[in-house]
């Protein structure tokens, strides 16, 4: 038996005519592969990422209906009210007004005489290694005894600006404290998210600022209190 | 009778397989092709029937509505961040007066602090007294105090000392705060 195959061209016509019929359907396969594999999958892709798209902007429209309702809703003169105390608890800058307000408020408490006082303005970056705010640090002298200035710092504990004691020094009737009054500036002012869910304050926050607007604050302190002059040759206010 | 004569030719059979895979091939193209331009007509459709744009425009019109309430929405971001702040510098920052205030009612009318030193959680007191066992009295309350670990976390006496001439006791104690 002769088990050699002469392929020639003769023999390639003879197949090509034989499975000639097969030529167009099977092309037509290749192509619908081809589209299957390279436009239809994409466009599912493609579709399915666009759903999701579609869940979250109606996720943002449905916030931005909420942030709507609840702002018309709001009570300005409340909120403005309510601005205003923790803008005085932890101002924008450094607040050398607010911060001898404070003490002519304090000193005035705890019926206790304020001596020398001088600013340390420090670094414009620097931050409270305990808090991590920046903060404006003031070194004062009391004419007071141990109990006096355990009752002033008491008293300024409950004082807008919020502060921190971080030094104390009794001698006798005189004693040195220093203060970090605290304060935060904005971020992101004017990049604010609209569609970013506002919420109502919580209880604890609504407590918070009531407690805060018992503190004493420098809109009902009385402004005659005498307050010395800074020992410091740097002119606080010149900044 | 001769049971095996096969009236279909061999070459006969070949061609009516070929025609078998034929319509076989053909169906599964014609098929492929059905397959592909539903999808196409289907994934269209849902194209054209997507709410983005129609989401987006709500939007758009919200937004237009929330920009007449700018100030009130600058309002409340301010106040949300302002007592987030606030609150975070309450609770980090160092409350010496109610520690100082424990240490000091352990203090009798008849003790006296002098002088008080506080620095980086460091408590330095010195109280002075007529009566030596005021004095004894203070100290004990003062180590009953160190041992239930809530304000002092050690306690160290630095000097006890008498002024004769002016018939008083002086104790200087250091410890460091809780």
């Amino acid at each position: 038996m002769n088990n050699k195959i002469n392929f020639d061209v003769n023999a390639i016509d003879i197949i090509y005519n034989k499975y000639k019929k097969f030529i167009p359907p099977i092309g037509v396969i290749l192509v619908c592969v081809f589209l299957f594999f390279f436009v239809i999958i994409p466009q599912i892709q493609s579709y399915l990422s666009l759903l999701n798209q579609t869940t979250l902007e109606d996720t943002k429209l449905v916030n931005l209906k909420n942030n709507l309702n609840f702002l018309n809703n709001l009570n300005e003169s409340k909120l403005s009210n309510q601005v205003q105390i923790v803008s005085s608890v932890l101002p924008l800058d450094k607040d050398f007004g607010g911060v001898l307000y404070a003490l002519s408020a304090v000193s005035a408490k705890s019926g206790i005489l304020l001596g020398n006082y001088s600013f340390q303005v420090g670094k414009l970056a620097e931050k409270s290694a305990n808090t991590n705010f920046p903060f404006l640090s003031l070194n004062i002298q009391l004419n007071s005894n141990v109990l006096n200035t355990v009752k002033f710092i008491k008293e300024l504990y409950r004082t807008v600006p919020v502060a921190e004691i971080t030094k104390i020094n009794v001698e006798g009737d005189s004693s040195q404290v220093t203060i970090n009054f605290y304060y935060q500036p904005v971020r992101l002012v004017g990049f604010v998210d609209q569609a970013v869910p506002i919420s109502a304050l919580s209880q604890k926050e609504t407590a918070l600022i009531n407690d805060l607007s018992t503190w004493n604050n420098a809109s009902n302190q009385n402004p005659f209190i005498f307050l010395p002059e800074a020992s410091s040759s740097a002119n606080p206010f010149g900044l | 009778m001769i049971p095996d004569i096969n009236l279909i030719s061999v070459d006969n059979k070949e061609t009516l397989q070929i025609a078998k895979a034929l319509l076989v091939t053909r169906i599964i193209a014609i098929a492929s092709l059905l397959f592909i331009s539903i999808s196409a007509v289907v994934i269209f459709i849902l194209n054209l029937t997507n709410p983005t744009s129609s989401i987006k425009n709500q939007q758009n019109s919200v937004l237009q509505q929330l920009t007449t309430l700018k100030n009130k929405s600058a309002s409340v971001t301010l106040l949300n961040d302002r007592l987030r702040n606030i609150s975070a510098i309450t609770l980090k920052r160092k409350n010496y007066n109610s520690k100082i205030d424990k240490i000091l009612s352990l203090t009798s009318s008849e003790v006296t602090p002098d002088s008080l030193t506080l620095n980086d959680n460091k408590i330095s007191l010195r109280v002075s007294s007529n009566s030596l066992l005021n004095i004894g009295q203070f100290l004990d309350s003062l180590v009953n105090l160190s041992d239930k670990k809530e304000v002092l976390k050690n306690l160290t006496v630095d000097s006890l000392s008498a002024n004769i001439g002016g018939g008083t006791y002086s104790l200087s104690i250091s410890a460091e705060v809780l």
